[in-house]
C-alpha cells in the first residue's frame, strides 16, 4: 500500500503542476505516472458507491456525456473522464481525481467511459455497476480487426454481477453476458419509415447466425447490421427491448418503457445521436432515476459543438459534423445522413492527414460507403488531406463523376472549389484530428459568403 | 470476360478485401463477379471461374471458409495445376497453410498447398505498411505497396515461393523479408484487401494473366497517381514501418 500512496501522491502532484504550467495531458499523464509507480492502483484507489462504465464502438463519448449531464443536472457530483482519456490511464487519473489524499472517494457515483480494447485492464479492478454497450461494429483496424475480437475482450473481462444494459438491435453486443448470467437490460429504437429491409451497407458483421451458421434475416435495418433480426432456421434472434424509442416527434422522443410512455426531449434527430440517448436514458432509468427526473435533465440537452455544429450565412447552412476517419461505419453514417439531408448539398472531406511519421491505414476507405456521396443532391465534393488522391479513387469507384469532385492538399484553396448556392447546406466533415482545419474552412466559407463572393 | 468468383463474401470481407474483384470487373467491363456462400459450390470446382478471391475474415469465419474449402481441396490444386488465378488476401493467405495454431497451442487444420503453418497472437496485433518488389516475368519488377493489419504470422520456408520480396515491412513473420506465397497464379498475401486498387500496376499484370491484354485497371490514371503518392510516403525514411494510425 506504501507504493499505491506514492503513486496517488504523484499523481495529484502532477495533475497540479500540468495545470498550474497550462499544459496539456491532465488528464491521462496523471494517472500514466501513477500505474507507472503503482500497477496495481486500480485495485486500491478508492471508488465511489456506484459506477456506471459506458463502452462501445460509436456513441460511447456522447451516451457519456449525457448520463454525466443527467446525474448532474439531478444533483450529483460524479467522479468522471469525460473531458479525458478512455484507456486505463485516463480512468486512473479520473479516480485519482475522485479521492481525497486519504484515498476517500470524494463522490458517490462514477460515469466512466471506458475503451473497449482497455476492458480486461480496467473490469479486473474496476466492478461497474452498470455496463452500457451502445453497438460493436468495425473499429479502426491497427487496434480491433473485428467485432468479434472486441465482443471476446469484453465478455471475457466482464464481472458477472455487473447488470448490462444493451443495444438490442446490435445481435453481436446483445449477447454479451450470455455466457456469465449478468442481467441484462436492452433497448431498441423501432422501425421508422426510412429504414430498409435487408442490410445496405458495404459491411455487416452479422450476416449469419451465430448459433446455426444460416443467413440471417432482417425484420429492419438502421445500418450495417444495426436493426432487428432473427435466423429462420433456429431460435436465435434480436431480444426484446426494455426501453423502446417508438417515435421522434417534433423536438421530443417517445419511448415506451413497460406498459408507459413518456416524452423526452430529443438531443439530435439522427439515428446514432438517438440510439445514444436511448441508451442514457435506459442507463439513468436502470440506475433508479424516475422518467421525470431525466426529462428535466434532457430539456436543454444538446450534442457538443466539437461534434457537431450548425451555422447559417445568408441562405447557406453549414454543418461540420466529426466523422472519425479510420473506422468505416462511423464514415458510412455520416455519409448517409448527408445524403439524406433534404436540398441540395456540397461535401468538404477532411478525413486523412499526416499524423507525424506515423501512416494511416488507408484500407479502411474501402469498408466505408462512399457510394451514398454518389448522389445527385450532392453538387460537389471537396477532398482535402495528404492522402486527397486516395479519396478521390474511391469516390470515381464509387461511381461519382469527376466532375462533382475537387482535391485540395492543404485545404487552403478549399473554399473557392465550393458553389455555396443560395439555398444548400455545406457538410464540413473531419476527422476528429482535424478541427482546426474544419474551422479554418469554415471561416473561409463564411468570409466569402460575407464578402457576396458566392454564386 | 473475365468471371471472378468472390468466395464466401457474407464473411470473408474484412478491410474492403470485396473491391479486389470489382475492382477487375470494372477493369474489364462485361466481366461478372459470381458471389459464392458457404452453402455452394464454388464456381472454381465447376470450371466456371478465371479469378478466385478471397478475403479476410474473423476468425471464426476464416476457420468456416476453410472447413467449407477442404471438400474441394483436390479441385483447388486441379485449378492451380491449370493456371486459374487466384487472390487470397489479409488472412485467407493461411488458406495455403497446412494448419493455424491458436494461442493455447490448439491447431486447425488448413488446406496445406504448402508446408507452411501460421500461428495466431491475437491480443499483439502487426501494423505495418509494406513496400517490396513482385516479379512480374516479362512485365519486370512491379512495386507493391500496401498495407498489414494482422493477429496471425506464417512460419516455415518460403523461399521457393514467396509473392513479393519486402523492402519495408516484413514476410510472411518479423523475421522473414519474403512475404506471402506464389504458386502458379495462385497469390496469397497479408496485404489487405484493396490490394488491387492501390497497386494498379499488379493489377495490369493480373489481367494480362488472365488474357485481357486490352484491359486496363479502372480509372488509370487517377490510381496511378494515388500510388505514386503513397510510393514517396513510404520511400520517406521519415515514416515509420510500423505503428499505423
Amino acid at each position: 500500500m506504501f507504493r499505491f500512496y506514492i503513486a496517488l501522491l504523484m499523481g495529484k502532484i502532477a495533475r497540479i503542476a500540468i495545470k498550474i504550467l497550462g499544459r496539456s495531458g491532465g488528464t491521462n499523464y496523471p494517472g500514466q505516472l501513477a500505474l507507472k509507480i503503482c500497477p496495481q492502483l486500480l485495485a486500491y484507489v478508492g471508488r465511489p458507491e456506484k459506477i456506471i462504465a459506458i463502452t462501445g464502438t460509436n456513441g460511447k463519448t456522447t451516451t457519456s456525456n449525457l448520463l454525466a449531464d443527467i446525474f448532474e443536472k439531478n444533483g450529483y457530483t460524479i467522479t468522471t473522464n469525460r473531458f479525458g482519456s478512455n484507456i486505463d490511464t485516463g480512468i486512473a487519473t479520473s479516480l485519482l481525481t475522485g479521492v481525497t489524499l486519504a484515498n476517500k472517494p470524494k463522490n458517490k457515483l462514477a460515469v466512466l467511459e471506458v475503451d473497449e480494447r482497455s476492458s480486461l485492464k480496467i473490469y479486473n479492478y474496476i466492478k461497474p455497476d452498470f455496463l452500457v454497450c451502445t453497438n460493436l461494429l468495425r473499429d479502426s483496424l491497427f487496434r480491433n480487426p473485428h467485432p468479434y475480437f472486441i465482443f471476446d475482450i469484453i465478455e471475457k473481462a466482464l464481472p458477472s454481477k455487473t447488470v448490462l444494459v444493451l443495444n438490442a438491435d446490435d445481435l453481436i453486443t446483445a449477447r454479451l453476458g450470455s455466457l456469465k448470467g449478468n442481467r441484462r437490460v436492452y433497448y431498441s429504437v423501432a422501425r421508422f419509415p426510412e429504414d430498409r429491409d435487408e442490410p445496405f451497407n458495404l459491411t455487416n458483421d452479422m450476416a449469419l447466425c451465430p448459433l446455426c451458421g444460416a443467413p440471417l434475416k432482417f425484420s429492419y435495418v438502421k445500418y450495417n447490421h444495426i436493426g432487428r433480426a432473427y435466423c429462420p432456421s433456429c431460435s436465435f434472434g434480436s431480444p426484446a427491448a426494455d426501453y423502446t424509442l417508438k417515435a421522434v416527434l417534433d423536438n421530443e422522443i417517445e419511448v415506451a418503457e413497460n406498459e408507459s410512455e413518456d416524452r423526452y426531449h430529443m438531443v439530435y434527430g439522427t439515428i446514432h445521436f438517438l440510439y445514444d440517448e436511448i441508451a442514457a436514458i435506459a442507463a439513468a432509468r436502470s440506475f433508479g432515476l424516475s422518467a421525470d427526473q431525466i426529462k428535466r435533465a434532457l430539456a436543454d440537452a444538446s450534442v457538443v459543438s466539437t461534434r457537431l455544429e450548425e451555422v447559417s450565412e445568408g441562405e447557406v447552412k453549414i454543418i461540420t459534423y466529426m466523422t472519425k476517419s479510420q473506422i468505416a461505419t462511423a464514415c458510412s453514417g455520416v455519409f448517409d445522413i448527408v445524403r439524406g439531408f433534404p436540398g441540395k448539398k456540397e461535401v468538404v472531406l477532411i478525413l486523412d492527414e499526416l499524423h507525424g511519421n506515423v501512416s494511416e491505414n488507408m484500407s479502411y476507405i474501402y469498408d466505408t460507403d462512399y457510394e451514398f456521396l454518389n448522389h445527385e443532391s450532392i453538387s460537389r465534393i471537396v477532398i482535402v488531406g495528404a492522402r486527397c488522391k486516395d479519396n478521390y479513387l474511391r469516390l470515381l469507384l464509387a461511381g461519382v463523376p469527376a466532375e462533382r469532385l475537387a482535391m485540395s492538399e492543404t485545404g487552403e484553396d478549399a473554399a473557392e472549389l465550393l458553389e455555396l448556392a443560395p439555398g444548400s447546406t455545406l457538410f464540413i466533415l473531419p476527422d476528429l484530428t482535424q478541427p482546426a482545419e474544419a474551422e479554418k474552412i469554415r471561416q473561409a466559407v463564411l468570409g466569402r459568403l460575407r464578402s457576396g463572393k458566392e454564386a | 470476360m473475365l468471371r471472378i468468383e468472390m468466395l464466401y463474401p457474407e464473411a470473408a470481407n474484412l478491410y474492403g478485401d470485396r473491391f479486389n474483384a470489382w475492382y477487375l470487373q470494372k477493369s474489364c467491363p462485361g466481366s461478372t463477379v459470381i458471389s459464392t456462400s458457404f452453402s455452394d459450390v464454388p464456381a472454381f470446382a465447376k470450371g466456371e471461374a478465371d479469378i478466385v478471391c478471397m478475403g479476410g475474415a474473423p476468425e471464426i469465419y476464416q476457420e468456416k471458409a476453410i472447413a467449407a474449402l477442404m471438400p474441394y481441396r483436390s479441385a483447388l490444386q486441379e485449378c492451380i495445376d491449370k493456371g486459374t488465378i487466384f487472390l487470397f488476401t489479409g488472412n485467407a493467405v493461411e488458406a495455403a497453410a497446412e494448419y493455424i495454431e491458436n494461442e493455447d497451442g490448439s491447431r486447425i487444420g488448413s488446406l496445406g498447398l504448402t508446408k507452411l503453418y501460421a500461428k495466431r497472437d491475437r491480443m499483439n496485433r502487426y501494423n505495418s505498411i509494406f513496400l517490396g518488389s513482385f516479379d512480374g516475368g516479362e512485365s519486370g519488377q512491379i512495386e507493391i505497396a500496401g498495407f498489414r493489419s494482422q493477429s496471425s504470422m506464417m512460419y516455415g520456408d518460403n523461399s521457393s515461393f514467396y509473392a513479393f520480396a519486402s523492402e519495408k515491412g516484413c514476410g510472411i513473420n518479423r523475421e522473414s523479408t519474403l512475404a506471402g506465397v506464389r504458386l502458379g497464379n495462385f497469390f496469397g498475401t497479408y496485404l489487405l484487401g484493396p490490394l488491387l486498387p492501390m497497386n494498379p500496376e499488379f493489377t495490369r499484370y493480373i489481367l494480362r494473366l488472365a488474357g485481357e491484354n486490352e484491359a486496363a485497371p479502372a480509372f488509370e490514371k487517377e490510381a496511378a497517381a494515388a500510388f505514386e503518392a503513397r510510393l514517396m510516403e513510404f520511400r520517406d525514411p521519415h515514416f515509420a514501418t510500423e505503428n499505423l494510425r
